[in-house]
């Protein structure tokens, strides 16, 4: 009997060991492992394989076609002829292939008695007051179709309108069904290439896109500096009055731009910003001159202040250049060796640079709102290149029609202009998000020894939400809801990529872990294994 | 012809406990002993230094939170306790612990005596050693002169131990509960031992359900401590400042134990398990102690007390002579040790030598850390040996009084 | 103290005042001003002054105010800012006091930041953002080494009494180690309007500077008024660069000029400066010669010192200043002037586990008791005890009464890794006596990851501050607030810690593992063993 008791007592004993060692073991677990969050990487699987078939940029046209009592136009069949023969061309372009074209017509008739007196005239056609402003948004433009003599024209507007007048010998069903979708497509076929471009691998062969390389990457803040540059204020001093300019002049733009990203103004004046390269000098009229090789060194990186301390969004640089006293007048000369009209030069991704040689022989000089109006012209029409602003014009050459364009508005951007960017936009954005998302979920199962938090949790399947968002706003037109969630998913998916407490424990070698963990353990579990081992045998 | 004078064992006893008065009275005189001993970390530690109490109760009076710092690590209750006593005191109190603690132990070992007098014996023992000697080997042994003379706040951990295993054997379960929690409440790793003042109520006064009696009256206690403590400070700041700090290792001085190097020395990334793993281990001997010897409860509070001065994260000599002042009341196993030799000799060699590897590396900047790293190894496995060995004693003093018959070599099998 | 050089300004200040009253300009205004000091050991002081003084603070159109500096005051709530980057000592016995206010060696920033939700994490992102102007690593002032002093650095801009210490709350900074060289000086000349390129900024040669016994160089910006019923307050960002040379010790005659000192002459002045002057302080005794002579000489009643002032913006050609004394070689003075109050700290004790920090106050002045504000900093490895903090005088312990000297303790524990210990004490200083703190610590083992790499360098503690107020400046109005303040500064210290051997964590592992293994294999084995004889096995097998 004593035996048992020994036995019981052994046993006991051997148990409250295991005992605290099993409690010791989600300890072990709980102090040693990394943190990491499920991340959904089935989802993002399937949003990167996804093609470009699956995204629609769907438009809706309004014809409204004059009504003549001569030669009428039949109305009933002709939207739907002419809905599919627009659809057929986009799907048979090869290039744009896998974008998927979902345009609608619809065709109406206007009684215009007033048109024949308009379209006999050769001067300009208000073509914006045709419009009927309540109904259009992004996605929807009206045309203005009435018969006339001489060639096809058409006169676009400044919001979504336009005017077309057609030969009176084309004005017949047939005629119309052939012309309307040709004229479309030579509009929107070079947007379509671009929106199709974003959602393939770029091919090696493939020529670069200028416009591309120029615009700055998409950001939901810009921030815009302008810098006046004095050369040498000890023989001129130039001041400026640019804040009442950009108030009159730049903020119509702006304010334009907002749907799309905010955009901050500051402005400095940096004086003996001298330059790196030595201008030469025209003997014959006495200016000095830039050559076109020159220009990349222009900007002295190192002495003007240009960096921004506290701004992390990217910064567009306005330079407004001053030379000094024995370097002016200064001019840009272009290839061939005669100066260019603006005086200006844009350096893609960055910003532009506008040179001016102010006349007057006192030592100081201040520009006015009036004489800074030219310059902020030809700043905004590089802001426009910078920021992926694309004139909308008709990409065929054989089209033998006359398109003209009503006068700029003050907001220096067309309602075409801006819904093209905004869609193409929220391409661009949506397709970076996925990348990003899928460089992410690439890192993360790669490295067994990356921390993934909650909150980055939290931030990839809001932004995979924010992407099914847009994709569905996409569908039904709501252009500008589209590019908020576009927004929104990419700022999402770049904030996880980029969290900081991703980085914390990345490099452990295997081999030092069990240096640390076999002194202890090994000696400690013997004894402790082979008793249980013992006690289970017996047990048996 | 040689004259003895044969004192009497009363005398022996008087002269012993003068003589160990003297000791302390001299030598607290000079005050240059109670500095140096005060400040040497082989005798104190961030949670029992004498010089932080000092600190704590000079903020405290000043109305500086003591704990919000990273300085004061000591339980609320002994700021009052030091803060209206005149400093002329403090040397008497320290001594007259020093001797009630003596005469509690005594009274253990007679209390231990009689209740084992008619257990079968062995033949190699040797005789019953007197209470008084007992008594004496502790107010002799230089670990504890010096903790007593550098003041360090141990002694008032190992007062209340005592005095909870002497409830314990008096039965009165009250005052032993007390005893314990109070000494949990300073210390925290005798909670260990609950279960073995629980066995020590047991065997000396029996009664229906004493174990959930005295876990209600342990609780309570510690409670109330803790909730005195809560008052006296005016926030739960001081759980962290003194709990947390022994869990956690937040100071990584050096001391006469094993952790302070390991943990200057460990990569970030495995702090936390090693801490669990350390701590683990000095309480997983607790409940196999207590079912292996719930005869013997007295000899389990032996063997975990070493376990503690061994393994605690902050240890000091002070915890070593709680523990070694219970060997001698096991006098019949002293024949069953096999290696005293050894051990007397390591004892002896890592206190002489201890303080010399600490000013090679501190003061003299002739040697390094490692030194008094491996003095401290030295000093841990002539512990870890003590323990061991007086172990197998008694297992083996066991067997042999169960098997007289079979005084040959065994091995331990199986 | 310092106070004459404070009133040159407001003379040659008042000057230009009358001027832009009239003028209905809201535009910047630039001043720039080198004082030439020579000293009693036969070195020069140059003190640079650049300031900017902007109206419109809140736009977004920067004319001669640097638009990095105006952002980074903007973006992160600032109300007023100092950073000083400073190499060397002050001799304070043997120069008196500097013009500049900041010489505490290293870095140091302190800020004003109005009171928000987000003011920690402004503070966070201001100190990053002045790092990557000025490319010092002030990100290294985080949360752990930064704090709060309630007794010294008080707001040095003009506000409204009432919301002095309401509305914003005061941060401070510094970093002892760090180094000061041309990578720092070049962002700083970027943010002068005429760069270095005119004027006087143009005479900033860091070969020279950095070749100096002392260089300290800052940037202050804090609002102020302009005329005396501060309708609109203005912003004002004051650069100044503060340096001593030593020209007996490359000649052997305290005989200087502009070219000698700086390797560079005035070349042109600088347009956009409403003001531009190089004042000479005249030595009292009159065996030198200057050349050329100033343009007008000026008196300060209240001291009787004279300074020759030349107006470079009357100038046209290069200007060119040297000063010539009367004597073959220089004889080094033996008596050194001693200001009224100064400072020297230094460690006591020895070895690597105890210490003592003492702190000397002398004050010097033979009738008066003086008033100070000390403000130490010391980092969590000195772990402090208050208890023993001892106060002489003279030599004779004081421990309370009427006669000890501290009126007034404040002082916030070091948490371990967390925040550094503060100490602020408000000090009454008996006349001619020199008072003497004295508190002992105990070094920390901090972890093999926390000692740096050069780990037997070991570790630096900051300057400590004392603080002498003035008087409020009587010529504003009672609603207004301006203080000036002199700020003396201690040597930096070096202390080293214990270090454990860095090549043994595996070492150190396995051999406490192998102890630890060895007690719980015997024991383990003890407990779960029994005894069985020897002899009746060997009889089983059998």
């Amino acid at each position: 009997m004593s035996e048992t008791d020994t036995d019981r007592t052994r046993r006991l004993i051997i148990a409250s060991f295991w005992t605290v060692i099993l409690i010791g073991l989600p300890l072990w677990w709980k102090t040693t492992d990394v943190y990491r969050a499920q991340l959904p990487f089935t989802e993002i699987e399937q949003w990167s394989r996804w093609e470009a078939s699956n995204l629609v940029f769907p438009l809706d046209f309004t014809f409204y076609f004059a009504e003549e009592d001569e030669t009428p136009i039949e109305l009933e069949q002709l939207s739907e002829n002419i809905e599919r023969a627009l659809n057929e061309q986009f799907s048979r372009d090869a290039e744009a292939d896998g974008l998927v074209t979902q345009l609608s017509v619809t065709v109406d008739s206007v009684k215009w008695k007033q048109w024949d007196k308009i379209v006999r005239k050769e001067n300009e056609i208000d073509v914006d007051s045709f419009g009927n402003s309540m109904e259009e948004f992004n996605g929807r433009y009206e045309f203005y179709i009435a018969p006339g003599d001489g060639d096809m024209r058409v006169n676009l507007g400044n919001s979504r309108c336009a005017f077309v007048q057609i030969n009176r010998k084309d004005w017949n069903e047939l005629a119309i069904t052939k012309i309307l979708p040709s004229l479309l497509f030579s509009f929107f076929h070079s947007e379509y290439l671009l929106l199709s471009a974003l959602f393939k691998p770029p091919s090696p062969e493939e020529k670069p896109n200028i416009d591309n390389m120029r615009a700055m990457k998409y950001s939901p803040r810009y921030q815009i500096t302008f810098s006046l540059m004095n050369a040498c204020p000890s023989t001129l001093l130039v001041d400026w009055n640019i804040e009442e300019a950009v108030n009159m002049y730049l903020k119509p733009f702006l304010d334009e731009l907002k749907i799309l990203s905010e955009v901050t103004v500051d402005s400095q004046v940096q004086y003996y910003a001298q330059l790196t390269v030595t201008p030469e000098k025209n003997e014959n009229e006495g200016y000095y001159y830039l050559r076109p090789e020159m220009l990349p060194h222009f900007v002295n990186s190192a002495e003007w202040n240009l960096a921004s301390a506290v701004s992390s969004y990217p910064t567009l640089n306005l330079i407004l250049y001053t030379p000094e006293a024995n370097q002016s007048p200064l001019h840009i000369h272009n290839s061939k060796g005669h100066p260019i009209d603006n005086n200006a030069f844009l350096i893609p991704r960055w910003g532009g640079i506008v040179i001016s040689n102010p006349q007057t022989t006192n030592n100081s000089y201040k520009l006015t709102v009036e004489e800074l109006k030219p310059i902020i012209e030809i700043f905004i029409s590089q802001l426009r290149g910078l920021l992926g602003v694309r004139k909308f014009t008709s990409d065929d050459k054989e089209l033998s029609a006359k398109v003209r364009y009503a006068p700029p508005p003050s907001t220096a951007i067309t309602a075409w202009e801006l819904d093209s960017l905004i869609r193409h936009r929220t391409a661009e954005n949506i397709v970076a998000a996925i990348s990003t998302l899928k460089s992410l979920s690439q890192l993360v199962s790669e490295i067994p020894n990356m921390v993934v938090l909650d909150h980055i949790q939290t931030e990839v399947l809001q932004a995979l939400d924010s992407l099914k968002e847009s994709c569905e706003n996409l569908r039904t037109m709501s252009y500008v809801a589209a590019l908020n969630h576009a927004k929104q998913a990419l700022e999402r998916s770049e904030s996880a990529f980029f969290d900081p407490t991703m980085v914390s424990m990345l490099y452990f070698p295997d081999e030092h872990k069990y240096a640390i963990y076999m002194p202890l353990f090994v000696p400690v579990s013997v004894p402790l294994l082979i008793a249980l081992l013992r006690e289970a045998k017996k047990k048996k | 012809m040689s004259t003895t004078i044969a004192l009497s064992s009363t005398a022996k006893r008087d002269l012993i406990l003068i003589a160990s008065i003297l000791i302390r009275f001299l030598l607290f005189q000079f005050d240059n002993v109670t500095e140096i001993l005060g400040s040497r970390v082989e005798i104190v530690t961030p949670v029992t230094s004498f010089r932080r109490l000092t600190e704590g109760i000079y903020l405290f009076q000043n109305g500086v939170p003591p704990y919000d710092g990273g300085i004061f690590h000591q339980p609320p209750l002994l700021l009052p306790i030091f803060a209206y006593i005149p400093t002329i005191l403090t040397p008497i109190l320290y001594t007259c612990l020093d001797l009630v603690f003596a005469y509690l132990i005594q009274e253990i070992t007679r209390i231990k005596q009689q209740l084992y007098k008619d257990c079968p014996r062995s033949d190699g023992d040797e005789g019953e050693i007197e209470p008084w000697v007992v008594a004496g080997c502790y107010l002799l042994n230089p670990l504890t002169i010096a903790t007593c003379l550098s003041k360090s706040t141990v002694v008032f951990t190992n007062f209340a131990v005592v005095a909870s295993v002497y409830y314990a054997m008096k039965g009165n379960r009250s005052y032993a509960m007390f005893g314990i929690a109070m000494a949990t409440y300073l210390s925290l790793y005798p909670i260990t031992m609950v279960a073995l003042i629980i066995l020590l109520l047991n065997q000396n006064m029996p009664g229906k359900s004493i174990a959930v009696h005295c876990i209600i009256l342990f609780i309570g206690w510690l409670s109330g401590l803790i909730g005195l403590s809560y008052l006296l400070v005016g926030s739960w700041d001081f759980l962290s400042a003194t709990y947390g700090f022994i869990l956690l290792l937040s100071d990584l001085a050096p001391n006469i134990g094993l952790f302070w190097y390991f943990f200057i020395e460990m990569f970030d990334q495995f702090r936390n398990f090693f801490l669990v793993v350390f701590q683990l281990h000095t309480l997983i001997f607790a409940a196999p102690l207590t079912i292996k010897f719930r005869d013997h409860p007295l000899f389990a509070v032996f063997v975990l007390g070493g376990i503690t001065a061994v393994f605690k994260s902050y240890p000091s000599i002070g915890d070593a002579s709680l523990y070694i002042a219970f060997l001698p009341i096991y006098s019949e196993i002293v024949n069953y040790m096999r290696y005293s030799f050894l051990i007397t000799n390591i004892f002896l060699y890592s206190s002489l030598l201890a303080p010399i590897f600490y000013h090679l590396w501190i003061y003299a900047g002739s040697g390094n850390a490692n030194f008094f790293y491996a003095i401290t190894l030295v000093y841990s496995i002539g512990n870890i040996v003590l323990l061991v060995d007086a172990t197998y004693a008694m297992l083996r003093r066991e067997f042999d009084v169960r098997n007289p018959e079979l005084k040959g070599r065994e091995v331990t099998q199986k | 103290m310092w106070q004459p050089y404070r009133l040159v300004y407001l003379l040659l200040f008042n000057q230009i005042l009358l001027i832009s009253i009239y003028s209905a300009k809201t535009s910047d205004q630039f001043r720039e001003n080198l004082i030439i000091k020579p000293l009693p050991d036969g070195k020069v002081l140059t003190h640079f002054e650049f300031s900017i003084h902007s109206s419109n603070v809140d736009e977004s159109d920067y004319d001669l105010f640097p638009r990095s500096i105006g952002q980074i005051f903007q973006t992160y709530k600032a109300r007023e800012l100092h950073l000083t980057f400073t190499q060397g000592r002050w001799n304070y016995e043997g120069w008196g006091y500097p013009i500049a206010p900041s010489a505490g060696t290293g870095v140091e920033l302190w800020a004003w930041l109005w009171k928000n939700e987000n003011l920690d994490k402004n503070w966070r992102s201001l100190t990053n953002a002045l790092a990557g102007v000025f490319c010092a690593s002030l990100n290294f002032i985080d949360e752990r080494s930064t704090v709060q002093p309630r007794l010294s650095f008080r707001p040095e801009g003009v506000y409204i009494d009432s919301e002095l210490f309401n509305s914003a709350e005061l941060r401070y900074g510094s970093l002892p180690h760090e180094n000061v060289c041309t990578e720092n000086l070049t962002p700083w000349l970027k943010l002068l309007p005429c760069k270095s390129k005119a004027g006087i900024s143009s005479l900033l040669n860091s070969h020279k500077l950095y070749n100096s016994n002392f260089h300290s160089m800052s940037v202050h910006v804090q609002p102020v008024c302009q005329q005396k019923e501060c309708h609109n307050s203005q912003l004002e960002i004051l650069q100044t660069v503060s340096t001593v040379f030593d020209p007996v010790r490359e000649s052997g005659k305290r005989d200087w000029s502009l070219y000698q000192l700086f390797d560079r002459d005035i070349t042109r002045a600088c347009p956009l400066a409403i003001e531009s002057n190089i004042v000479l302080m005249l030595p009292e005794v009159e065996d030198y010669s200057i050349d050329p002579e100033p343009f007008s000489i000026q008196t300060v009643d209240s001291t009787k010192r004279r300074f020759g002032v030349y107006d470079l913006t009357k100038s046209k050609t290069n200007f060119k200043l040297m000063m010539k004394w009367k004597e073959a070689f220089f004889e080094y003075d033996i008596n050194p002037i001693q200001p009224d109050v100064y400072a020297h700290r230094y460690f006591t004790g020895f070895g690597q586990e105890h210490g003592g920090i003492k702190v000397n106050l002398f004050n010097r002045n033979p009738t008066n008791s003086i008033n100070i504000q000390y403000c130490d900093v010391i980092p969590w490895y000195l772990r402090l005890y208050m208890h023993t903090l001892k106060v002489t005088v003279n030599g004779n312990e004081i421990s309370s009464g009427p006669s000890y000297p501290i009126k007034q303790l404040f002082y916030q524990l070091a948490v371990d890794r967390s925040r550094p210990s503060v100490m602020e004490a408000n000090i009454s200083l008996p006349a001619d006596t020199i008072t003497t703190l004295s508190i002992e610590f105990d070094k920390a083992f901090i972890k093999y990851t926390e000692h740096p790499p050069d780990a037997n360098r070991g570790f630096d503690v900051g300057s400590a501050v004392i603080t002498t107020l003035s008087k409020a400046e009587s010529k504003w109005d009672s609603i207004l607030y301006q203080q000036t303040q002199d700020g003396i500064y201690t040597e930096t210290l070096l202390i080293s810690l214990p270090t454990p051997d860095f090549s043994m964590p595996y070492n150190v592992i396995t051999l406490t593992c192998t102890v630890i293994a060895l007690f719980f294999g015997s024991m383990f084995n003890l407990l779960t063993r029994r005894f069985v004889a020897l002899d009746s096995e060997n009889r089983d097998k059998k």
